[in-house]
């Protein structure tokens, strides 16, 4: 369903986009238990559970590869806040839930 | 755009040549802007037709026991066709046509005479012969119109991509018609892809779009009631109204990055990919949902014998999909190698199997159509990427055979139950009105409205016989 690297080809990868891809990022077991793994490592590593800005910027860098903008910093705080608000939410559950939103990102498929 | 490894390196390789280049790129750009437009979704003129069905036979389909009967091979088999009156047939000048990718065991001359291995008679009104294994097609043979003077260049399966996209595979890579349509005229409905794969193709170039843009790939679907559509659901637990904050922020996070890379198309794509993603949750399953069809339909369509059964589903499939405003529906018949119907040996174990596979499915397909009104809007297109030899490789099969073969269409405003192009009388080559490829791709654009040339995208310049000529005598 995602493009191969072609070892025929210097290890290039072609090119696609079909709808499939996003169902798969959006709701195959694979990604949601790995966002929820990787945010958990994330908010572990750099002990900065508590910190939201800090968090984002930390998740942009290792998933994204890539600073997040004011815009994106602001965006994001305020999802994990009403992540955390629902009933039966928690700040792992937002936590988890934004790194999903991030392995959906354009950026985390992309090769600019 | 940042420059990367990559395109640092294709500049500094482009040196002056790529100075050269640019100017002459920005003249020919200029010469053809008068006439070219980005794609509005309209077609350039009044269409005839609204949506192409288009049923590719992977492997090559012999058009002596298919739509070409020729008994003189009966007359004269087991002769070389030197011994025949034919052997001008093999004079080198004829086949010069040919480009090789690779000396290979296929894709020879075949000297010795086969014989046709099933029989043929006359059908319908129009008493066009069609061998018998294709008698439910027969059955809708005034509704066909008939082309039996192809020819191609790639002797082997590369042809499968050359049919598509009208270049031979050492060329390069360049869009299919269906990216074509696709690129012009998207769809008629916003809830489905608008151009869609079914079937294998893992022997030919799997994209479409090419220089147009992987937005104009076809997306593949697989036709099972049981699971529409992989990944249709969460495999998780997943809080709808949790799901919905992501799917805002997604958007938003989208929205900023895409401020910052205005020009690139792929992000563009991508956003409008998972826009599609989500509507195609509900819109394909119900697409494919045949209880919605009556029994008598469904056995029309195979449903009720194993052996078309997989096929059958594929063809209401894409009558669903045309009837809901899909434009270009492709679907492979027959995955596995180079294609199920390439018979270097066994032919009548071969393509008696298949043709049982596709028979009634496209027999009930075209009837269907016809019934419901459809098919004058509708294109149904039936072809291989080319024909096989009138002589035998081994005891008992057919070659690759460039040099004439047959593609039928039918509906889509053109003619019902005629014949146009012909065969010499062993099968050999295409003798009357010989059309290339691209002459179907442009039968098909002009009864969709379609100019392809004033599809060209500057800086990339098509040959004439990319363009190809419609076939004017099959059209209504």
């Amino acid at each position: 369903m995602f493009d191969e690297a072609l070892v025929t080809d210097c290890y290039r990868r072609e090119q696609s986009i079909v709808p499939q891809q996003a169902l798969a990022l959006t709701n195959s077991k694979l990604v949601l238990t790995a966002a929820e793994l990787a945010s958990k490592r994330l908010a572990g590593d750099h002990g900065d559970h508590g910190d939201t800005r800090e968090f984002v910027q930390n998740a942009f860098s290792c998933v994204l590869g890539t600073n997040a903008s004011d815009a994106e910093l602001a965006a994001s705080a305020e999802a994990l806040n009403e992540w955390q608000n629902l009933p039966g939410g928690s700040l792992d559950h937002a936590q988890a839930h934004f790194v999903w939103v991030l392995m959906n990102h354009n950026d985390f498929v992309t090769l600019r | 755009m940042q420059p990367t490894r990559r395109t640092c390196f294709a500049n500094l390789g482009m040196g002056l040549t790529g100075v050269a280049l640019a100017a002459m790129l920005e003249r020919d750009s200029s010469a053809s802007q008068q006439a070219w437009s980005p794609p509005n979704g309209q077609p350039h003129f009044a269409p005839k037709a609204k949506s192409v069905i288009w049923l590719f036979m992977n492997g090559g389909v012999s058009q002596m026991e298919s739509f070409d009967p020729k008994p003189m091979l009966n007359k004269y088999a087991g002769k070389t066709i030197a011994e025949t009156p034919f052997a001008d047939s093999q004079d080198p000048k004829k086949l010069a046509l040919e480009r090789l990718v690779a000396p290979d065991a296929n894709g020879n001359q075949r000297n010795q005479l086969y014989p046709l291995q099933v029989g043929f008679k006359k059908h319908g009104q129009s008493g066009i012969e069609i061998s018998d294994w294709f008698l439910n097609l027969a059955r809708q043979v005034d509704k066909l119109a008939i082309v039996r003077s192809m020819w191609t260049t790639d002797s082997n399966h590369g042809a499968q991509t050359q049919f598509h996209s009208g270049r031979h595979r050492n060329d390069g890579e360049f869009p299919n018609l269906g990216a074509w349509v696709h690129y012009r005229l998207g769809s008629l409905n916003d809830n489905l892809p608008q151009f869609i794969s079914i079937g294998n193709r893992e022997y030919w170039n799997k994209r479409d779009g090419h220089y147009l843009g992987p937005a104009h790939d076809a997306v593949p679907l697989r036709i099972d009631p049981n699971n529409p559509l992989d990944y249709s659901q969460s495999e998780r637990e997943f809080q709808p109204v949790a799901r919905e904050i992501g799917t805002n922020l997604l958007q938003q996070l989208h929205k900023l990055r895409s401020a910052e890379y205005p020009n690139d198309p792929a992000m563009a794509a991508r956003i409008a990919s998972y826009e599609l993603a989500f509507r195609m949750q509900r819109s394909v399953p119900d697409a494919i949902d045949f209880s919605q069809e009556t029994d008598e339909t469904k056995s029309l369509y195979g449903f009720d014998q194993a052996h078309s059964r997989d096929f059958g589903m594929q063809l209401l499939a894409a009558r669903r999909f045309v009837e809901r405003g899909v434009r270009f529906v492709q679907i492979q018949h027959g995955g596995g190698g180079a294609g199920a119907w390439d018979a270097h040996g066994g032919l009548k174990a071969n393509h008696s199997k298949n043709a049982l596979a596709v028979d009634q499915p496209i027999g009930g397909l075209i009837h269907d159509l016809d019934r419901r009104g459809l098919l004058d809007e509708t294109m149904v297109v039936f072809a291989s990427e080319f024909g096989r030899t009138p002589g035998s490789q081994g005891s008992d099969g057919r070659d690759h055979h460039i040099f004439g073969f047959t593609v039928w269409m039918a509906g889509g405003g053109l003619k019902r139950g005629v014949v146009h192009g012909a065969t010499d009388e062993i099968g050999f080559h295409a003798v009357e009105n010989r059309h290339y490829v691209t002459d179907i791709h442009a039968t098909i654009l002009r009864q969709l409205g379609l100019d392809s040339r004033r599809l060209e995208v500057p800086g990339r310049k098509r040959l004439e016989i990319d363009h190809g000529k419609p076939i004017l005598e099959i059209l209504g």
